[in-house]
């Protein structure tokens, strides 16, 4: 259960995605070096995301660069939108919150579309990185990197602990200022059984990080009781930020 | 009388219901969260299966009326809802979850009431109150021993663990079911034939509804609902605030006592329904209600808010025996008893809404102790609504084996 929020929590959108809990299951439970060899070849051609992970569960991930070139015979719907969709769609690569179902192709990770977008690309094209298609406006291609999870970890729903390595509550949102400053993170504390829960704002700068065994380990270095009986965090109202002490806001 | 094994049989499904349904409600917020779900998409789907199990009752209350046998009806709510369960353990995603959440509200409106109207069938009248309360009680014990086990496969094990065993909960509250199958088609009172006969008296709905014991009684459960229903959250957020280390535990407590309370209180509130009457025991148990909103707003010390929750035990013992016992006196022989705890259920769920919202709000412009005060008129209206309103419901006739 621990290990498998790990990949997909960097897209959150994939989360609403309806398969993609049971498939992204698979492929970090080993986590090693076989899953991880895997997906180079196959990830560079659409990087999008460490979404694209999806590919090493299946073998036509690795076929699907072969029936690329022609765009028209196998991948069947997705194949088509592709070559169509990025004068208009292109722009937006970041791919649409939730549904791969948008017709964004090169964005969407999945190996049917990951086919799709490597379409404008040879197969040789796949290691090195940008040459952009002739029409599609260039998506913008970032080098790839793997990253062990127990380095990354998503924020929602990780836990926060306090100074006796007690854990305190779950984070369950951040809030992010207009330049796009992380600002503070809405912890949920206490409670039983849904009974009882308060939403609290707690300043980003009085986080610590550190690397634990199952990942990174989130602590704050306010006492417990300041923190649970802190104002409530209420959306649409104004904020009270809990900073620690000697900690810029 | 009710066979020995009928009795236990009834008693386990109660306890096991209650045990499985233990881990739809407080358990999702948590494990969505879990996996980094949005508080957006959090809101929605709890929203969903709200409001399914809210706007599901009258449809439901229809369907298991016009089902011919409500222990069909009950094992398949039961199997929906294990599968629902399952499909949240499953994935977590988005659509799935929604899914599960719209099935889950559904068919949790077609068990209640398809439970109550197997008790019914199974008992002689005069047996009802007694065995209303017997099934609260049974009840009580399982979501108390829900809310242990559950805890405990959520703090130790995992939180998708929880959805794991209330799906495998199905299992023996399907067995307790079935025991109870074998029995109820053998001997029976007249109850139980009603819609076995081809020519079903049914009563109509327009009928129902202007029955005046009817709109009377819901305007008690709502009074009684917009009172109840946010205590004990509001309770629980100030012993977040003002307990320390304990607060999970004082709130664990807050939780429990009641449960317990009802196990015990429950039989007698059956007995003395049919002493001293219906509105007698509404009367008494409904002023539990203000007295604990009262405690509530002026008691300090978050460890005495327990004994003051022990209130609640009261009051819920009242409501869960009273509500479907009202239902099934008024609804006599007539087949509409499903869709009477349907508009009961309705009416709980909607009052239970506002209550949280609104007195969420008041706590949060008023302060709290605000809030508690204006639940403690709700809930003195409560009462003196069920003395100016509530007619007697209960049968005159004691001997009335035979049917009419």
């Amino acid at each position: 259960m621990a290990r498998f929020p790990v990949i997909p929590c960097l897209v959150l959108s994939v989360a609403a995605m309806f398969g993609s809990g049971a498939v992204a299951q698979r492929p970090d439970s080993p986590g090693t070096e076989s899953s991880r060899t895997a997906p180079p070849g196959i990830e560079s051609p659409k990087i999008e995301s460490n979404q694209a992970i999806a590919p090493d569960a299946n073998a036509p991930g690795t076929a699907s660069p072969t029936a690329a070139p022609d765009p028209s015979p196998a991948p069947g719907t997705q194949a088509t939108p592709a070559p169509a969709a990025p004068p208009d769609h292109g722009a937006s690569p970041a791919a649409p919150p939730g549904n791969g179902a948008s017709p964004a192709a090169p964005g969407a990770g999945d190996p049917a579309t990951a086919s799709s977008g490597s379409v404008p690309p040879p197969p040789a094209a796949v290691q090195s990185a940008p040459p952009p298609p002739a029409e599609a406006p260039a998506p913008p291609v970032v080098a790839a990197e793997q990253v062990a999870p127990t380095e990354l970890t998503g924020l929602l729903g990780h836990a926060v602990v306090g100074p006796g390595g007690v854990t305190i509550g779950q984070i369950t949102d951040l809030l992010i200022d207009r330049q796009g400053r992380v600002r503070a993170v809405v912890v949920d504390v206490g409670g039983f059984m849904g009974v009882g829960n308060r939403k609290v704002a707690v300043a980003w700068s009085a986080l610590r990080f550190d690397s634990g065994p199952k990942g990174p380990v989130i602590s704050v270095a306010i006492p417990p009781d300041r923190i649970k009986s802190w104002a409530d965090y209420i959306a649409g109202r104004p904020v009270a930020i809990l900073g620690a002490a000697g900690s810029p806001l | 009388m009710v066979s020995r094994r009928a009795a236990h049989g009834l008693d386990w499904l109660f306890f096991f219901v209650a045990d499985l349904q233990t881990g739809f409600g407080p358990f999702i917020a948590v494990y969505l969260t879990g996996h980094q779900w949005t508080q957006a998409q959090l809101g929605l789907a709890l929203g969903v299966g709200s409001a399914s199990s809210m706007l599901a009752q009258i449809p439901a209350g229809l369907l298991v009326d016009a089902m011919r046998s409500k222990a069909w009806a009950a094992a398949m709510a039961l199997s929906g809802i294990g599968a629902s369960a399952l499909i949240m353990a499953w994935s977590p995603a988005f659509w799935p979850v929604l899914l599960a959440q719209a099935i889950h509200g559904f068919l949790s409106c077609m068990l209640n009431p398809a439970l109550a109207a197997l008790t019914v069938a199974l008992v002689s009248v005069p047996e009802v109150a007694e065995r209303l309360g017997r099934n609260a009680r049974f009840a009580a014990i399982g979501s108390a021993a829900g809310a242990a086990l559950m805890g405990a496969f959520g703090t130790y094990v995992s939180t998708q663990s929880v959805f794991w065993l209330a799906a495998a909960l199905c299992l023996p509250a399907l067995v307790a079911l079935w025991s109870l199958g074998n029995r109820t088609a053998v001997p029976l009172p007249p109850r139980n034939k009603v819609p076995a006969h081809h020519v079903p008296p049914r009563e109509g709905v327009l009928a129902v509804l202007r029955d005046r014991r009817l709109l009377a009684f819901v305007v008690c459960v709502m009074l009684f609902q917009l009172a109840n229903a946010a205590m004990l959250p509001l309770a629980g957020v100030e012993i977040t605030k003002r307990a320390d280390e304990d607060a999970s535990l004082i709130i664990a407590a807050c939780i429990l006592v009641p449960q317990f309370i009802v196990a015990l209180l429950s039989p007698h509130v059956g007995q003395a329904a049919d002493r001293w009457g219906r509105r007698a025991v509404l009367i008494a148990g409904f002023c539990a209600l203000p007295a604990r909103a009262l405690l509530l707003a002026t008691v300090t010390d978050p460890l005495w808010i327990v004994p003051v929750q022990a209130l609640d035990g009261l009051g819920g013992a009242t409501f869960g025996v009273i509500t479907p016992l009202v239902a099934a006196d008024i609804s006599g022989k007539s087949g509409r008893f499903n869709l009477r705890m349907g508009i009961f259920g309705l009416a709980i769920g909607v009052a239970a809404t506002v209550s949280n919202t609104v007195a969420g709000q008041i706590a949060n412009s008023l302060g709290t102790q605000t809030a508690f005060l204006a639940l403690a008129l709700a809930g003195l209206s409560a009462v003196v609504v069920v003395i100016l309103l509530m007619p007697e419901t209960r049968p005159i006739l004691e001997p009335e084996p035979a049917p009419v």
